[in-house]
């Protein structure tokens, strides 16, 4: 348990050791598994529930407990196939940028950067004490933490893990998080021309 | 190693607490009650309701007296108060529990949060919540009936108060205790499977507690401060079996 510990301290701190030492024990997935498990669960927990005790007021309260229930599953979900999106294109981009990292690599990258999340989740958890308008407040804080720290141990860990600068690291975050985004909206004019094509068409 | 050690041990505790603590919060937190007074005072805004013609239910928080009905039922589930043979209908209050009064006059008022009844010469009292019952019957008469089942912790919210008249609670009680003068005020706490008896009485008046215990409870007798000029005696039955029927016990 002291090493695990220790290691959300260190990918927090000091993300290129934390990599380096990954790499030369052969640790696989199975940690950074974990970290991703724990803080999606501790972020689909803290921040849905305020809203759920408010919405918990127009639905009987066992169905208001199946609908938190099915949050925390989605978000647990979510956190997994973010993971998954974010290795994938995390590993293309830092191949094009000429990283030399494996997958699994990337992945274990991606996957211990979750431990940064931490800010969001203290947040989620006072705002238990406030109500959800205080949450709104308090996310933002937490939501700028989080992005500032985790960019920092998430680009430092790409640069270990694909063995090229931190800059090339953060800039292959940065495009990741273009295309993540661009990605539905390019998926939805594609939809809108296939339609209206097929309109057209006939 | 020291830092990692001590800021990954921080953060490790942060995640187990948001993990933990917010499904504990959800299912306990009064937030729900918070809002319902809202929602109340909003749907007060609304014009043309069914509840708004109800002359003696107009603002929450404040006490509200139902004079001369027949049947009272509060469903607490769907958010409805109707008022069967009274007034009219109209919607209160949303939580986990039925209240049912029955026959005579109650004044139904949100405290705190929770649903308070003051209660005269009312034949019955049910609160009924997810899985367990709790029956006062015939208040007057003196026959009381606590089943408390298997899932108290999940009637949280199910708590009842009734200011019950000395002569109720003399009916009640059966020689258990006998209040001369004042009012007193019996509450269930299902959360704690506690019936409370608060008695506030003027001074000089005298209250003879007969000390027999209640099969299936412990009795505590307490005597906390009650505010100036009153004696005030608080009769604690902490009960632990499934039935509690104080008349047969009395005996």
């Amino acid at each position: 348990m002291r090493w695990f510990i220790e290691d959300i301290g260190g990918v927090l701190i000091d993300p290129r050791t934390l990599i380096a030492v990954s790499r030369v024990e052969k640790r696989g997935l199975g940690e950074p598994l974990i970290f991703v498990v724990m803080f999606s669960l501790a972020i689909a927990a803290s921040i849905p529930t305020p809203m759920v005790m408010l919405i918990s007021m127009f639905l009987p309260f066992e169905l208001a407990t199946a609908a938190y229930a099915l949050s925390l599953a989605l978000g647990l979900l979510a956190g997994l196939v973010l993971w998954l999106v974010d290795t994938a294109l995390m590993y293309v981009i830092s191949r094009l940028l000429g990283g030399s990292g494996s997958l699994s690599e990337v992945a274990a990258a991606v996957g211990y950067s979750y431990a940064a999340t931490w800010p969001i989740a203290l947040c989620g958890l006072l705002s238990l004490a406030t109500g959800w308008l205080t949450e709104m407040f308090l996310l933002m804080v937490g939501a700028a933490v989080e992005i500032v720290w985790r960019w920092y141990v998430l680009s430092h860990a790409l640069s270990e893990a694909c063995a090229y600068s931190a800059l090339r690291g953060l800039l292959t975050l940065v495009l990741a998080r273009i295309v993540l985004l661009a990605l539905p909206v390019a998926l939805g004019l594609a939809s809108i021309a296939v339609v209206l094509g097929g309109a057209l068409w006939r | 190693m020291e830092v990692r050690l001590v800021l990954g041990l921080a953060v490790f505790i942060v995640a187990l607490l948001s993990i933990a603590l917010p499904p504990v919060a959800y299912v306990t937190s009064p937030h729900r009650y918070s809002f319902a007074e809202w929602l109340w005072k909003a749907l007060q805004e609304i014009p043309g309701l069914p509840p708004m013609d109800m002359e003696s239910v107009k603002r929450l928080g404040e006490k509200q007296v139902l004079h001369g009905v027949s049947n009272i039922v509060i469903d607490a589930v769907s958010s409805a108060l109707s008022v069967e043979n009274g007034p009219g209908v109209c919607y209160l209050y949303r939580g986990s529990s039925r209240v049912e009064i029955s026959g005579g006059s109650a004044s139904l008022y949100i405290q705190g949060g929770r649903l308070l009844a003051e209660l005269t010469n009312v034949s019955t009292l049910a609160v009924r919540g997810r899985s367990s019952v709790v029956t006062l019957e015939e208040v007057g008469v003196g026959s009381l009936v606590l089943d408390l089942g298997s899932s108290i912790a999940r009637l949280e919210d199910a708590v009842v108060a009734g200011n019950l008249s000395a002569e109720l609670l003399n009916s009640l009680l059966r020689g258990r205790l006998r209040l001369e003068r004042g009012v007193g005020k019996v509450s269930l706490n299902l959360t704690n499977s506690m019936l409370v008896l608060e008695l506030s009485l003027p001074p000089g008046t005298g209250v003879d507690i007969v000390e027999k215990g209640v099969s299936g409870c412990s009795t505590r007798i307490k005597a906390p401060s009650c505010g100036s000029g009153l004696r005030c005696v608080v009769i604690e039955l902490i009960c632990r079996s499934s039935v509690v029927d104080i008349e047969a016990a009395s005996g």
